[in-house]
């Protein structure tokens, strides 16, 4: 036992000497260009939000497009750029940035995704005014600034009367997808729907098996369309799945869930009723108004109540906290069990079905995306047929900023030659290496050989004439169930991000389902507005009111849904209101309402 | 010729004589000094977040002093004195009950007569310690949500309502679960300590009392528990100690609003308040209650070692 | 040959006192292996529900809900491919490894000598013994500690993963009532005949002091193994020197999103099982041989009497 301790201390001490000593070698055992050293003007660091994935490659420097982007030269005098990536282990984003900052080591280059704006990053001496840069190197970005009022709004800063470029904006092409929205299962209602007009039974079915998104339907609402458009279209759907679930023997399932407050914080059906999340949203006349006191509010949650009442909001739905409120009841909903939820692409079509076996209730399933709905049945007239405009759909045609460090200027980098370099991005041909991906000749030229390991030979678009597309991803990458299409392109590049332009090769079904999704785009709910700043001190106390705030309706909202207190009754409704009176919301209202006038946010 | 100490010299020693004799000690002192120095009490300077008006953009050097505002800030909370109420049952459970576990199971072992069983058991015991918190937390809502295992057995045995006994706000529901999850967690661990105790009894005393006619409940009681006492008292006062400032992170994967009179202790108040929806990060109110926490742990453990010096004649230190 | 059978059955026995059991004690023992079993097999309940999960179909057993006592729909090892398929997580294994080792080895020394120091009669004993206590209650935050590791440029360097963890104040007072256990009169005998002290507490009083201190070992072993969050903040650039529990810890995170596209790969739904055998399975398995070997120093060691 001695000697096993000797021995271990010994081992202990040696080998600790030994990579104190080695680590100096190990450290810069990463991936140095053949060409050029740290020290070089043109070599840059860069840090990263995270990659596709360790199952494609560790190091960022891998990424093929980015390879293909480095086999060029920039700037006036054809220099060589290498930019040596640097992303923080999952999760650890936010400490891995503080403890950048508190070490005084920035990097070069900062994607700026979990960043503070600009303008607070500029106040303290983090990143450098990029104007001049701007206006000498980047015509392609010059352009889209001119262009593009969302991304001026993001980019440009009015810094001591005078107005700035502080980072460079990704551009979207058109609005993204968004990852989540209602579903339910159409197959029910083509089999146990009828007519609302003509009684008549409705027919609908798979045209291919294989398929999960061929499906034909002739469907007809109440509202007189082939989908959804109002409550009561809802409502008429609710009563065809307590049909199916009667005939089909369930009695564990329910016909629409419900996130655990009552409400989801980004609004959920609040919306349907004009305005009213709980959250502080600007209404259609530009005021601030704090949606937990307001009719639409209340006209909600009598109709969530009258559906709970009914039964046909899921009787438990306050006691599934664990779960996030894309993903409640995730079992049931792959048993085939719920008729209608708030849930993913991943449940879209007849993806659910696996085999009779496994998922018997499941069987001829179809699953359609619904757009939020309009309330025509509840509540006075002012909170009928108005379009919702508080939703999870984000509306703005710019990304996160790339910012350039005064560190870059320390170390006396290269900053012409490297906005000559993003400014590719922002370029048609460029915009296909950031987003799209490389053609064949391009995965050639790049010396990588991602693209022949992961079946994209050929290059990863074609190029097609079909209406909007004009390009389109070949079947290896419109069937990837991963991140492949984030892989293949230099995707942490700013630059121009083609959205509508690309065919990702979705069956029309699935496209409408995921239309459906941004139908109504949030125009109520200002965070992430571009352009909308306000000041950290406004900002952390209108933040600390909405946590009071969100900590009453979160524990109490319930109460109504489930038939403890009556909403419709003046007096519990006017206790309410005090209780969030109390809160001080409108301490929080009197803040916002200048910046809405000064940034001219839904003002008449 | 090396002198021997003992208590009653050492405080009449002058300090060149105990430096003479004891230098040996002081050196062998020395790596675990500079350790914490470096690295535990240099870093200390981290406290004065708690006192500061705390950007990340100034630093600990630059953020504006604001005195004891975050302190009044979190104490003012209208559902501080709840949080704090929790917290202390919650330690209180975890002291006694929870205490006690752990050596009746050690107990137990040491009453099997076969070493291969016993060692199977234990290494069986360990294993809830290597499965993340996250797996025993879904676990738990697994067994006693609405129809689940130990909801039906408690519905058919005592009548207790058939619903996710985590959504229940009445008082000892959430306390209950919770002090079982801890001793299903912890026992096999917390266990080892009293087992290697409990070993080094010598085998000669039981003899010598079974010779005497004790039984072996008696030879438990009499002789076992006294053997690890001391043992027993120092895990005792540092349990104390440490139960009112660490380990509730798990009550963040189980509680929710309706819950949160029951549940919501002084770590996920703060946690909701620093780090909810919608504020930027507080690290400074985190930071106090990080400080908070500290000074009652620190009175609680002085209290409770000096109480096991006069209860039971050992004690920390 | 009846000798033979007698000494084997001794081996065996936890205790080596011959007893006539009676009635009474009979039933005890029944009762206590009863409540053993039931403790053991209480405990086994979550490792073999995640071993379990492990081996079934992902999408299968996304449908399903409650405890998992058999691998839901086949079994199949997609999970671990998943986590295997990349070669960083062998690099965690043997980074892990290294870093169990020397962590465990200096912590305890320094802990040991830390313990004994404060164990003997000094006039600096209540100073040393609150400078230890106080570093157990206060702390300054994960930033500043931070800073300090970085002006000492061990960042990015296996030191910072080795050093700072390997031991605290709780060791060091587990290692003094540890010795405070040792009969003073071993420690007399030790310091008459002229032993220095670390010599009397290397040769003397350490092996009297090793049933807290495998405690110890097993606590700094464990906490070595499932260390991420030091890594996380210190080597966060390094992936060849990430631990095993870090690679993991990314491989999940990762692939946490995988039900974000409409041909989703369900099997890596089954890596965060996975990852909890890989990570804890080498644990498990070499933890019995190492509590024996470890234990033994005490019976070995003992003073009878």
């Amino acid at each position: 036992m001695k000697s096993l301790k000797k021995m271990f201390l010994c081992l202990a001490v040696v080998s600790m000497a030994i990579l104190a000593a080695g680590c100096g070698i190990l450290k810069g055992s990463g991936n140095q260009s053949a060409n050029l050293k740290p020290e070089d003007d043109t070599y840059f660091t860069m840090w990263i939000h995270s990659g596709p994935g360790s199952a494609y490659y560790t190091e960022y420097e891998e990424n093929p497009a980015i390879k293909y982007a480095q086999s060029k030269t920039w700037g006036e005098e054809n220099k060589s750029i290498y930019i040596d990536f640097t992303a923080p282990p999952q999760n650890k984003e936010v400490d891995n940035l503080n403890n950048m900052y508190a070490s005084g080591n920035l990097t070069h280059l900062l994607d700026g995704v979990i960043c503070d704006t600009a303008d607070v990053m500029y106040e303290y001496g983090r990143i450098i005014d990029l104007t001049e840069y701007v206006n000498k190197y980047m015509p392609n970005y010059k352009k889209v600034l001119e262009t593009e009022e969302d991304v001026r709004k993001s980019a440009v800063y009015n810094i001591d009367g005078e107005e700035k470029i502080l980072s460079l904006v990704n551009v979207n092409e058109s609005y993204l997808d968004v990852n989540f929205g209602f579903e339910y299962r159409r197959d029910w209602i083509a089999k146990y729907g009828k007519h609302p007009e003509t009684g008549a039974a409705f027919t609908g079915g798979y045209t291919d098996e294989n398929d999960p998104d061929s499906w034909q339907d002739d469907v007809i609402f109440p509202s007189g369309g082939t989908e959804p458009v109002y409550i009561s279209d809802w409502e008429w759907m609710f009563e065809i799945f307590e049909t199916a679930m009667d005939d089909l023997g369930i009695d564990d399932g329910y016909c629409i869930s419900m996130y655990y407050p009552g409400y989801t914080w980004s609004g959920g059906l609040c919306s349907s009723f004009g305005g009213g999340t709980p959250m502080f949203y600007a209404d259609a006349n530009g005021k601030a108004c704090f949606g937990g006191v307001t009719q639409s509010f209340r006209t909600y949650i009598e109709c969530m109540s009258n559906w709970y009442k009914i039964g046909w909001l899921d009787q438990a739905f306050d006691q599934k906290t664990g779960e996030a409120h894309y993903a409640i009841d995730s079992a049931k909903i792959r048993q085939g069990k719920i008729g209608m939820w708030y849930g993913q692409q991943s449940t879209l079509g007849g993806r659910i079905f696996v085999d009779e076996t496994a998922t018997p209730l499941a069987e001829g399933i179809f699953v359609a995306g619904a757009a939020m709905p309009i309330n025509d049945v509840y509540g006075p007239k002012e909170c009928q047929n108005v379009i919702p405009d508080c939703t999870a759909a984000g509306l703005s045609l710019s990304g996160s900023p790339v910012y350039i460090t005064t560190k870059a200027v320390e170390d006396g980098k290269d900053i012409a030659a490297i906005c000559a370099y993003f400014d590719y991005f922002y370029s048609e041909e460029g915009a296909l290496v950031k987003s799209v991906g490389l053609t064949k000749e391009q995965s050639e030229a790049s010396g990588s050989d991602f693209y022949e390991k992961n079946g994209l030979a050929d290059g990863a678009y074609t190029l097609v004439n079909d209406g909007d597309f004009k390009y389109k991803f070949v079947d290896t990458l419109a069937k990837d169930g991963g991140n492949l299409s984030i892989a293949v392109c230099a995707d942490k590049m700013p630059g121009l991000k083609l959205v509508k332009s690309v065919d990702k090769g979705r069956a029309e079904t699935f496209q409408a389902s995921m239309e459906a999704w941004i139908k109504y785009p949030n125009i109520g709910l200002w965070n992430g507005t571009p352009g909308f700043v306000i000041e950290k001190e406004d900002s952390d106390a209108i933040g600390k009111i909405q946590t009071k705030l969100l900590g009453y309706t979160d524990a109490h909202t319930m109460e109504f849904i489930k038939g403890q207190k009556d909403i419709t009754d003046e007096q519990e409704w006017s206790n309410w209101c005090t209780m969030l009176t109390k809160q001080n919301y409108e301490k929080a209202l009197n803040i916002v309402q200048p910046y809405l006038e000064k940034f001219d946010y839904r003002q008449p | 010729m090396a002198k021997v100490e003992n208590a009653y010299r050492v405080s009449k020693m002058s300090w060149k004589k105990d430096f003479k004799h004891n230098w040996g000690v002081y050196v062998m002192f020395l790596p675990i000094f500079l350790f914490m120095v470096v690295l535990h009490y240099i870093p200390m300077f981290g406290i004065v977040m708690a006192f500061q008006d705390f950007n990340i953009n100034l630093g600990y050097f630059k953020s504006p002093f604001v005195g004891l505002n975050n302190f009044v800030e979190l104490f003012s909370g209208a559902d501080f004195p709840r949080a704090i109420g929790n917290t202390i049952i919650l330690a209180v459970l975890k002291c006694t009950i929870g205490f006690v576990m752990p050596i009746i199971f050690a107990l137990l072992l040491s009453l099997l007569r076969s070493k291969k069983y016993k060692r199977t058991i234990q290494t069986c015991s360990y294993m809830p310690n290597f499965v993340a918190a996250v797996i025993v937390c879904f676990l738990v809502q697994q067994f006693v949500k609405q129809d689940g295992p130990i909801t039906l057995l408690l519905h058919n045995l005592l009548g207790v309502d058939n619903m996710n006994l985590l959504a229940d706000p009445n008082p000892p529901t959430f306390w209950i679960i919770y002090l079982v999850m801890g001793i299903w967690q912890g026992i096999g661990w917390g266990s080892i300590m009293y087992v290697a105790a409990i070993s080094t009894v010598s085998g000669d005393l039981h003899e010598a009392a079974a010779i005497d006619g004790a039984s072996r409940m008696q030879r438990i009681f009499k002789i076992t528990l006294p053997c690890i006492k001391p043992t027993v008292m120092m895990m005792f006062v540092l349990g104390i100690g440490t139960s009112f400032a660490g380990g509730y992170d798990n009550i963040l994967l189980l509680y929710m609003p309706t819950t949160y009179p029951v549940a919501d202790t002084i770590y996920t108040y703060t946690y909701r308040n620093a780090f909810g929806a919608g504020v930027s990060p507080d690290y400074a109110l985190s930071a106090a209650s990080g400080l908070f926490q500290s000074i009652v742990g620190t009175i609680l453990l002085m209290g409770s070692n000096y109480l096991s010096k006069k209860a039971s004649g050992s004690s920390l230190f | 040959m009846a000798l033979f059978k007698d000494r084997k059955k001794d081996v065996d026995r936890v205790s080596t006192m011959i007893e006539h059991p009676g009635f009474g004690d009979r039933v005890v023992d029944v009762v206590v292996i009863l409540l053993c079993l039931l403790v053991a097999f209480c405990s086994v309940i979550p490792m073999w529900h995640v071993l379990m999960s492990s081996f079934s179909d992902g999408r299968l057993l996304m449908g399903t809900e409650g405890l998992i006592v058999w691998p839901v729909g086949g079994f199949n090892l997609d999970g671990y491919v998943h986590l295997f398929k990349n070669s960083s997580i062998i690099d965690g294994y043997t980074n892990t490894l290294f870093y169990t080792v020397t962590q465990v080895a200096l912590g305890f020394l320094i802990a040991a000598m830390g313990g004994y120091a404060i164990s003997r009669q000094t006039r600096l004993k209540t100073p040393m013994i609150l400078f230890l206590t106080a570093t157990m209650l206060f702390g300054g935050g994960m930033v500043p500690v931070y800073m300090v590791i970085n002006a000492l440029g061990w960042v990015e360097t296996p030191l910072a993963l080795i050093i700072p963890g390997c031991t605290n104040g709780m060791f060091c007072v587990m290692m003094m009532n540890a010795f405070n256990a040792v009969p003073g009169e071993m420690y007399e005998a030790a310091r008459i005949d002229g032993a220095g002290h670390f010599r009397t507490m290397w040769r003397v009083m350490l092996p009297q002091a090793m049933n807290l201190g495998s405690v110890i070992i097993l606590n700094s072993v464990v906490g070595a193994w499932n260390a991420w969050l030091p890594a996380s903040i210190y080597v966060p650039q390094s992936r060849h020197l990430w631990p095993l529990q870090l690679v993991i810890n990314q491989i999940i995170n990762e692939n946490k999103d995988f039900l974000n596209t409409g041909n989703p790969d369900y099997s890596k739904y089954l890596i965060q099982f996975a990852a909890t055998i890989a990570a804890s399975a080498p644990l498990i398995i070499l933890f019995p041989f190492f509590q024996d070997k470890l234990e033994k120093g005490v019976l070995g060691g003992g003073v009878k009497g």
